[in-house]
């Protein structure tokens, strides 16, 4: 089936409305500088109109869009010609979700958020993905189906950012 | 208070409005309009190089020279004839009834093939003519009054320097769109 031109401009136009927002968290995710993460947001959405043109239901349109978005995600992250301030670290080696910043005054969910950007910009690709799916509440179903990480690797990852996170909100809740 | 990472996160940005449609397409064009561009610098190189080597047909002392700098003028005549055959720039809107995925996918394989075999339609026309003008300002009658031996090794290694950057250069990007292939042939790979 050939998907004309209209259909895939107004396929693209309704997710870019219904995901725009998570498009911006994920390139927050995957980007740090506003300048490039503008130019992410941008080859984001250009993907995403152009893979309505083969869309067919192929798997679940949100898992579709955030395949597609990540797909992008990581190869900007991947071929970045920055140098990183710090190595990129897995799931299994970051020391805790809230790093060694003082948190002390930092309460309430924006400062949360803040805290889970900073980890995220130090996870490896696969984790990195696998948290930020995680975040926007893709069930771990989902999250194999966006990474092409098999149930096994994906449930070893949700269970140890689940620990992660529980760990951050003691430390916090301790703090304040 | 407890806080829940998902909510915090999924509330840490404004809902933000995307980008036009129009954006959105220019941005989707990126890359004809890039491949455009390179061939529009590289024809407009060509004129350039027909213009200083068809001077030199005229000014250059010995005939080896002469006869060489025809041979370039040919050569970048051919390269050029090359350049539009094996990497023109295609619109999109060229794809018709195609799935745009697989267009791309196509223009890339198509570019990566050009800039891999860069070497026989956009390097090796030009040697015989360069070599011929570089041996020719060896043998020319004036060579006793012109440049010294180590320079025209010097011009030969410069010559061939430049010519194996090119080649270099033309390898890197042919294997960044390989990556861009790739990726391509990972979404695609269960569509059955």
């Amino acid at each position: 089936m050939t998907v004309s031109r209209t259909q895939q401009d107004a396929r693209y136009l309704a997710t870019a409305r219904e995901h725009g927002a998570m498009i911006e968290r994920l390139a927050r995710g995957y980007e740090a500088d506003v300048e490039l993460r503008r130019d992410l947001v941008q080859d984001i959405h250009a993907a995403l109109w152009r893979s309505f043109a083969i869309y067919e239901g192929q798997c679940a349109e949100r898992s579709w869009v955030h395949r597609i978005a990540h797909n992008v995600g990581v190869t900007h992250m991947m071929t970045a010609r920055r140098r990183r301030k710090l190595p990129l670290v897995g799931l299994d080696e970051i020391d805790g979700l809230l790093g060694n910043g003082d948190i002390e005054g930092e309460v309430g969910e924006r400062a949360l958020a803040e805290r889970l950007l900073g980890a995220i910009h130090r996870l490896k690709p696969a984790d990195r993905q696998v948290m930020l799916l995680y975040l926007e509440d893709l069930t771990a179903a989902e999250i194999g189906e966006v990474t092409g990480l098999s149930p096994g690797a994906v449930a070893v990852r949700v269970h140890r950012l689940k620990a992660l996170l529980a760990e951050a909100h003691t430390a916090e809740e301790k703090c304040t | 208070m407890t806080l829940d990472p998902k909510r915090a996160w999924q509330g840490s940005l404004p809902t933000a409005e995307p980008p036009s449609l129009a954006q959105v397409r220019a941005a989707a064009d990126k890359f004809y309009r890039r491949v455009r561009r390179r061939n529009l610098i590289e024809y407009v190189a060509c004129v350039f190089v027909v213009l200083a080597f068809g001077r030199y047909v005229f000014t250059l002392p010995h005939l080896l020279q002469k006869a060489g700098s025809v041979w370039v003028v040919l050569a970048t005549f051919y390269a050029a004839w090359q350049l539009h055959r094996r990497g023109s720039a295609v619109s999109p809107e060229a794809a018709g009834p195609t799935p745009l995925y697989a267009f791309v996918r196509a223009q890339l394989v198509r570019q990566r093939d050009a800039l891999t075999s860069i070497f026989w339609w956009y390097i090796l026309p030009f040697v015989p003519g360069l070599a011929m003008i570089l041996f020719g300002n060896g043998s020319a009658p004036a060579a006793a009054n012109g440049p010294p031996i180590w320079g025209r090794w010097l011009a030969l290694a410069i010559v061939t320097g430049v010519l194996a950057g090119v080649w270099w250069l033309n390898q890197l990007g042919a294997r960044r769109l390989e990556r861009r292939i790739i990726e391509i042939d990972a979404l695609t790979a269960d569509e059955g």
